[in-house]
């Protein structure tokens, strides 16, 4: 993956670039738009081959589908933004659901399903905050760092679980993903609220500009005062939050807590921010972009799955399109190794 | 005399065992300006650091206000008012320039905990700060689009907007040029009318006679001399600085024998002209010349010797070498035939910081040190990078260390020290290879770029100090626009020609 574009456009002597105004069109914008036409072309001839791929409920499929990945992808990020990387989240996805069951056995009523919500919750947070104080406090990479706590979050929950599959069977709990409002299940509201929030927070406020600054050039954020140490702590907390929060919904859609269920979904929530344009080298993209990759990943997977694609392959072609459409975003805004 | 605002008492400090600063004793007055000098490595930029509260002492107390200062951080420097331009650039590349002028003190609506910005406002202000500098900078520009120059003067801006009581400036002038310094001369005058306190950094004399009123001299760690700037020599300022009485320099260029030019590079062009005028130029060099490259910022120098070399293609026109078409220009190839750059940023281009100095070095030699298989013989790489370092006075600790270590001047010099370990050069291209180095070693430099001339090497040289090139150079090619104005043959060298040139009056 392409980590190498921060430094491309070097200040050089011939910048006479100063005095430009941003135009609408600018480059920028159109490598944004690049991508979207390109999944235009896969969208719109599918639809017409076979237009249940665009019935509603359809949609709402995809949607549910994606909002387990999106609530994670969101977290990461925000990681990712702040020039880190957050490996443990889908250990961290497995954990907070076998802790929302744990605390479900033998449990009935809304009370108990609110305590293992938070529970699940907080064991992400947890989590997150280990990895915020291993990288800021104890200055171990965030690769190394969050590569121990993905194997010491997935052993936690094989520990609380026993290994085994605990089912759930708290009616409040279940209903997260059974019930809709207007036709639209709770999870899908829950995954746009938050994008929200976090489109808020990081482009609207101080503390989004200072994930940014971190991520950008730490030792300049350093210079200028910014509290280094707590954003990067908080980034981490945010992911592991969102992540467990994510692991709360999953096991009510699967009626159960698996510690392993969420194994390997961390290459989902490092691949949907880095299509939609954000830099793995930090402090450049929007959490937009995160929101655009998991949904182009979403309707791929569904789409291929309504043609008949066998599974295997749906693989190989995922990898392939992730490839594809992070280059296309590199020809597109003119970045090149060096 | 008035009250010290802040005071130095007995500071020292150690990067692990290396002592860098010992016993360093100093008083700034309100409202006068300091220039701290001293040769690369001295420790100047170490004792600003921990003014402005960047690293810690390891001994000594820091008063400010007559009040010991007990937390070394940034944000706690900054609560007692002061604000620095450190010697590397502190911005952050993909953020606006109204963003890095904000950083850390954005404006903001709503609750404190919140912290909702006023993107407009500070927009704004930005931009009214930048155009009271007289610059022609759009602060919704992110910083990695402008250059360099400018991102030096975003930061100068950044403080100053600041309100500070202390500035610190390390190196402020190294990537202005003569105009955009003037600027910042100005801007000095006005804090120091309005009582700041101002220390800054530079190798340049007329800079110190220019601004300071009071001068400190570093030399390994220790103040060698501290006084009124009225009552001190510049002859005595650089002895306290290199221990030991510079000989008055008089450099004796080589005749250039009349021979075909090495390097000719015709009808060129890096760039399109205003207006589709045709404005390529030729260029030539003979064995055993030096030509100097003027020009303001922005002219197309480094553009120009960028595509020569083979990193960025040129608009048109073709380059010949040693008499031979060079059409499929790149680094590789031009290293091969013994085209060497010396890029202009240290650290954007020149460097790769988290390895060792003799690594550094040969980067671009690495063929002539590897045997068998690529196998590197690593003892000779030591012996060679120790020989150039030297011949350059770099302060270094080994050439295992790593180049992040050094001081600012230290790494330019080992990046100069690459033409030293080239194999056969025929050609250099120099882009500003002096920048940031101690008066001491500049003489070196260009005792040693006169040697390389002597030897028949024929050597491109761009700086922004005029009188430099007017000490070193043949002839000067002035650059406006993005190509070659005129040529100044060295017995028609008039410093305000020149200049006019430049500027296009
Ligand atoms: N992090 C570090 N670790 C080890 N040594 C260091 C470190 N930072 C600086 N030094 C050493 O401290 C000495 C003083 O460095 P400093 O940057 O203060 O010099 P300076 O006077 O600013 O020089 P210049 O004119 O080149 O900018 C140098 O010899 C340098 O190698
Ligand atoms: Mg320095």
């Amino acid at each position: 993956m392409s980590t190498a574009p921060t430094s491309t456009q070097k200040p050089s002597d011939d910048a006479a670039t100063a005095a430009r105004r941003p135009a609408f069109f600018n480059r920028q914008r159109l490598a944004s738009l690049v991508v979207w036409i390109a999944f235009a072309c896969y969208v719109i001839p599918l639809a017409i081959a076979q237009p249940q791929f665009i019935s509603f409920y359809n949609i709402i499929s995809i949607l549910m589908l994606i909002s387990v990945y999106a609530l994670i992808g969101f977290g990461e990020g925000v990681v990712v933004l702040s020039g880190g990387i957050d490996l443990s989240v889908g250990s961290i996805v497995g954990l907070a659901g076998v802790v929302a069951a744990v605390i479900l056995t033998g449990h009935s009523g809304v009370g108990w399903c609110l305590v293992a919500i938070a529970g699940g919750v907080l064991a992400g947070l947890l989590i997150g905050a280990f990895n915020g104080i291993a990288v800021a406090l104890l200055n171990i990479p965030s690769f190394v760092a969050t590569l121990g706590t993905l194997s010491i979050a997935l052993g936690v929950g094989y520990v609380f679980s026993a290994g085994q599959q605990i089912s759930i069977d708290n009616d409040p709990f279940l209903n997260i993903s059974i019930n809709a409002y207007f036709g639209i299940p709770i999870p899908i509201y829950i995954m746009f609220i938050v994008f929200l929030l976090l489109w808020l927070v990081l482009s609207k406020t101080r503390f989004g500009r200072y994930i940014y600054a971190v991520g950008g050039n730490i030792q300049a954020a350093f210079v200028a005062g910014l509290p280094i140490r707590r954003v990067l702590i908080s980034a981490f907390v945010i992911s592991g939050g969102l992540s467990g929060l994510a692991g709360v919904l999953l096991a009510a859609q699967i009626t159960a807590g698996i510690a392993s269920t969420g194994s390997g979904y961390e290459l989902t929530a490092i691949a949907a921010p880095v299509i939609g344009g954000i830099s793995l080298a930090g402090g450049r993209g929007s959490i937009a972009g995160a929101l655009f990759g998991v949904i182009l990943l979403g309707t791929i997977d569904n789409g291929l799955t309504i043609l008949n694609v066998s599974p295997f392959y749906q693989h190989i072609i995922r990898g392939f399109i992730i490839i594809l459409a992070v280059f296309l975003d590199t020809i597109a805004s003119r970045r090149k190794l060096v | 005399m008035s009250e010290p605002i802040l005071e130095c008492l007995e500071i020292g400090k150690r990067f692990g065992t290396t002592p860098v600063l010992s016993r360093i004793d100093l008083r700034l007055q309100i409202g006068r300006v300091t220039a701290l000098m001293g040769e690369n490595g001295a420790g100047k930029s170490t004792l600003l650091n921990i003014i402005a509260g960047l690293i810690a002492p390891t001994t000594g107390e820091l008063r400010i206000d007559g009040e010991p200062v007990r937390e070394f951080t940034p944000s706690a420097g900054q609560a007692h008012g002061i604000q620095i331009v450190t010697q590397e650039l502190s911005l952050v590349p993909h953020l606006t320039v109204a963003d890095n002028i904000f950083l850390g003190r954005e404006l903001t609506a709503g609750s404190k905990h919140v912290g909702y910005l006023q993107s407009r406002r500070m927009f704004d202000e930005a931009q009214a700060a930048i155009d009271a500098f007289g610059v022609p900078i759009n602060a919704r520009d992110r910083v990695e689009q402008i250059s360099l120059s400018y991102a030096q003067i975003v930061e100068i801006i950044r403080a100053y907007h600041r309100r500070p009581r202390i500035l610190l400036l390390d190196e402020p002038t190294s990537s202005l040029t003569s105009n955009e310094t003037q600027h910042l001369f100005d801007i000095v005058d006005k804090l120091r009318a309005d009582g700041t306190t101002v220390v800054f950094t530079t190798h340049k004399m007329d800079e110190v006679e220019r601004m300071a009123d009071d001068i400190a001299v570093l030399r390994d760690g220790e103040i060698t001399l501290k006084a009124a700037a009225r009552d001190l020599s510049s002859a005595e300022v650089v002895n306290a600085m290199v221990g030991r009485k510079l000989a008055e320099q008089r450099l004796v260029l080589p005749e250039v024998a009349d021979v075909p030019p090495v390097l000719a590079v015709e009808h060129y062009a890096t760039r399109a002209a205003d207006g589709g005028a045709d404005t390529a130029f030729d260029f030539a060099i003979r064995p055993g010349e030096i030509i100097g490259l003027a020009g303001i910022a922005g002219a197309g120098r480094t553009a120009f010797l960028k595509s020569v070399y083979g990193l960025h293609p040129a608009r048109q026109g073709r380059v010949r070498l040693a008499g031979a078409d060079y059409a499929d220009r790149s680094p590789s190839r031009s290293l091969a035939r013994g085209l060497i750059y010396i890029p202009e940023s240290r650290k954007e281009a020149g460097l790769v910081l988290s390895q060792g100095i003799a690594a550094n070095a040969i980067l671009a030699n690495l063929g002539r040190f590897s045997g068998i298989a690529g196998w590197l013989k690593t003892s000779r790489e030591h012996d060679v990078t120790r020989e150039a370092l030297e011949a350059l006075r770099t302060k270094y600790e080994s050439t295992r260390a790593s180049v992040a270590q050094l001081s600012g001047g230290n790494q330019q010099k080992a990046l100069v020290a690459r033409c030293l370990i080239a194999d056969d050069p025929k050609v250099l291209l120099l882009d500003e290879p002096t920048r940031g180095i101690d008066v001491g070693a500049k003489a070196d430099i260009y005792e040693i770029i006169v040697e390389l001339a002597r030897h028949g090497v024929a050597i491109v040289v761009s700086s922004s100090e005029l009188p430099e090139l007017m000490t070193l150079s043949h002839r000067i090619a002035v650059f406006k626009d993005g190509f070659i104005a005129r040529t100044f043959e060295r017995d028609a060298f008039q410093e305000a020609d020149i200049v006019r040139t430049a500027i296009g009056a």
